[in-house]
């Protein structure tokens, strides 16, 4: 007879179960903004693992995620919007499309298939740039989709942005994607295919000479990455209702660069860890920002603090400790453990 | 008489020259500042803000003079940049590109919302003598006393400029770091000063860009820095990153392409004008990643 249940099956279950019985807690417990707070958590740890993926693992450096979140928040939005909305705000989609009231799942595999689609076309000729040419070149990819976004106004409004998006994500859809999305990057670097991306992070010409097929395994990842970052696009446009072209400007990339930097590359545990502190700082600062008296000495507003703190915080992180809190690590028991020991045996 | 055709051409060969002109200051900056240290310098949109910003705040406190109060700003400008490098870049010698350009990323976004806290989001704008506001017209062609005046100050900056790479010890030792860093290391060169020098001077001419901008356009925001930021990148990128001669050709060569765009395209498509620069980004990096002036990189 099999046996099923390993240590190494077992676990992630654990896990899992547990972290089922913790949102039963979390949707009866806690209040709206606390959910939302949650969601917005769960939403980006996805992204910023996606951004782990090509930046972190495969050394690709791509600053693509914020168009990629973008085709796949449009797309999945325009599915579930309303037939009344769409055939009064946006009379010029073709019939189907306003007729076209959809669910979030298939929606949001709609949305995420088509950004691979069109991510991975479009990066097609530009992987086999090093560093950052790269990086430029998924720059212009995300200034480029928000440049249609913001001109395109028969299909996405323009700079009126699309409106009324039904809440569609919860917490069951955010967290078992995070956890679908943990699973495949897990299973993935354990995996042969996982070696040879990292291989070729840590050096692309002798990876080359070892038979590793570079150029495949570039847009591999890259397609991958792209189809997390839809899926995190589209939760996140069914969370916040809303989406338009400054959705996805370059300060939105830069916050999940700060979650990343701060988690380290290759750690999913880091990128979780980074997204839960960064979501969470704002809303510890904004008390601050909107001016407000502190033990007795009153605060004027200060708008754009938060992203100034946030700015310095990265700029010494960078210095300090480039490698991210955990520096390609994961966060476990026994890392703890010897992290204590040189604490005390240090003196 | 002109035909009105004719007119209109050279009436917008004027605006690809003025437009070419910022694009081509901002670009030696991101030239220059790669060459030393091999960074995308993604703050350098910001500085070139900051000049204009400089500007209205010094006009602000001193009520000085035009010329007075813009030497001044700029002179603030290059400060900036000295301390950017030190605070910021100096510190992570060494590391790898992908931190650097966060780095950078996080000076830009620091520049930003330090601008909107301390004089908040809104545009500004500071007054201009009076001079600069009349024009020239030429048949059906309008010429102003701005566009004329950037296009003699970028040329002379561009000439002061090359006076100092070539004559004198410190721009000599820059170019001599940007072009082997190593062996300036060996040769007895202060690395640090060269690169300090290549931020300060770019910051210098990013922050009269700004100001040219700020004259020509009459307002600015804490925003101001960033799409001519990044266009005045690709403008190097595609004159050859590095080079001086690649980064004013560039600077120009898409001022002109901005021009014939939106000569070329009809009215209701003229918002996809910056579409068009970065598609020719991305096809520069794929024909000839090196640029025009550029030599490949080992």
């Amino acid at each position: 007879m099999k046996i099923y249940f390993t240590k190494k099956t077992i676990f992630p279950l654990i896990i899992i179960g547990i972290l089922a019985g913790l949102i039963l807690i979390a949707q009866h417990s806690l209040s709206i903004y606390q959910i939302g707070l949650l969601s917005l958590v769960g939403i980006n740890a996805i992204l910023v693992i996606s951004l782990n993926i090509t930046n972190g693992y495969t050394g690709l450096f791509s600053l693509a995620i914020g168009g990629l979140m973008g085709i796949s928040a449009y797309v999945s939005g325009l599915l579930t919007l309303s037939t009344d909305y769409k055939a009064i705000n946006l009379p010029d989609l073709p019939q189907w499309l306003i007729a076209a009231q959809w669910p979030l799942l298939p929606a949001l595999l709609v949305g995420a298939s088509i950004t691979v689609v069109i991510g991975t076309l479009f990066h097609w000729p530009s992987l086999r740039l090093k560093g950052h040419y790269f990086a430029l070149a998924s720059l212009a990819f995300t200034e480029i989709v928000r440049l249609l976004a913001s001109n395109m106004k028969k299909i996405t409004r323009g700079a009126l942005s699309l409106t009324g998006v039904a809440s569609l994500s919860n917490l069951w859809w955010i967290y078992g994607w995070l956890v679908i999305e943990v699973l495949v990057v897990i299973q993935l670097f354990r995996s042969r295919h996982g070696r040879a991306l990292i291989a070729i992070r840590d050096d692309e010409g002798l990876a080359q000479l070892k038979g590793i097929n570079v150029a495949f395994y570039k847009a591999f990842a890259f397609m991958i990455s792209a189809f997390f970052a839809g899926v995190g696009g589209a939760l996140w446009v069914h969370y916040t209702n809303i989406v338009s072209p400054s959705s996805f400007r370059l300060a939105v990339i830069f916050t999940l660069f700060i979650m990343f930097t701060i988690g380290g590359k290759a750690s999913i545990s880091g990128s979780i860890i980074g997204a839960v502190i960064i979501t969470l700082l704002p809303q510890i600062l904004r008390p601050l920002e909107e001016g407000s008296v502190i033990f007795g000495i009153n605060v004027p507003e200060l708008y754009g603090l938060t992203q100034l703190i946030l700015a310095v915080f990265l700029i010494l992180l960078l210095i300090k400790r480039p490698q991210g809190i955990f520096g390609g690590r994961e966060l476990s028991f026994k890392w703890l453990e010897r992290q204590f020991k040189g604490l005390f045996s240090s003196d | 008489m002109m035909s009105t055709q004719l007119s209109t051409i050279l009436q917008q060969i004027v605006n690809a020259l003025t437009i070419g002109s910022i694009y081509a200051l901002l670009a030696i900056g991101f030239s220059m500042v790669y060459g030393v240290l091999r960074l995308i310098n993604f703050a350098h949109g910001d500085v070139f803000m900051l000049g204009a910003y400089f500007a209205f705040l010094v006009f602000q406190a001193l009520e000085s003079k035009f010329l007075t109060g813009i030497l001044l700003a700029v002179v603030l400008t290059g400060i900036t940049g000295l301390i950017i490098e030190r605070a910021a870049f100096r510190p992570m010698r060494g590391a790898p590109e992908g931190n650097l350009f966060i780095s950078s990323l996080a000076v830009s976004m620091l520049i930003q919302n330090g601008v909107i806290m301390i004089l908040g989001p809104q545009p500004q704008s500071f007054l201009i003598p009076g001079f600069l506001g009349k024009s020239i017209n030429i048949g059906d062609v309008v010429i102003t006393n701005i566009a004329i005046t950037i296009f003699v100050v970028t040329i002379i900056l561009l000439i002061i400029l090359v006076l100092f790479l070539t004559r004198t010890k410190l721009g000599i030792s820059m170019r001599a770091t940007a072009s082997n860093l190593d062996a300036c290391h060996l040769m007895g060169i202060n690395v640090n000063i060269a690169i300090a020098v290549a931020f300060g001077v770019s910051s210098l001419i990013a922050g009269v860009g700004g100001i040219l901008w700020a004259t020509r356009y009459t307002i600015f925001n804490p925003f101001t820095g960033a799409v001519p930021g990044i266009k005045a990148f690709i403008g190097a990128l595609i004159g050859g990153i590095g080079s001086l001669q690649g980064a004013v050709i560039g600077g120009y060569l898409l001022g002109m392409l901005e021009v014939l765009v939106v000569i070329l395209l009809p009215p209701e498509f003229a918002g996809y004008r910056d579409v068009f620069v970065f598609l020719m980004l991305i096809v520069t990096l794929l024909v000839r990643p090196q640029g025009i002036m550029g030599k490949t990189e080992k």
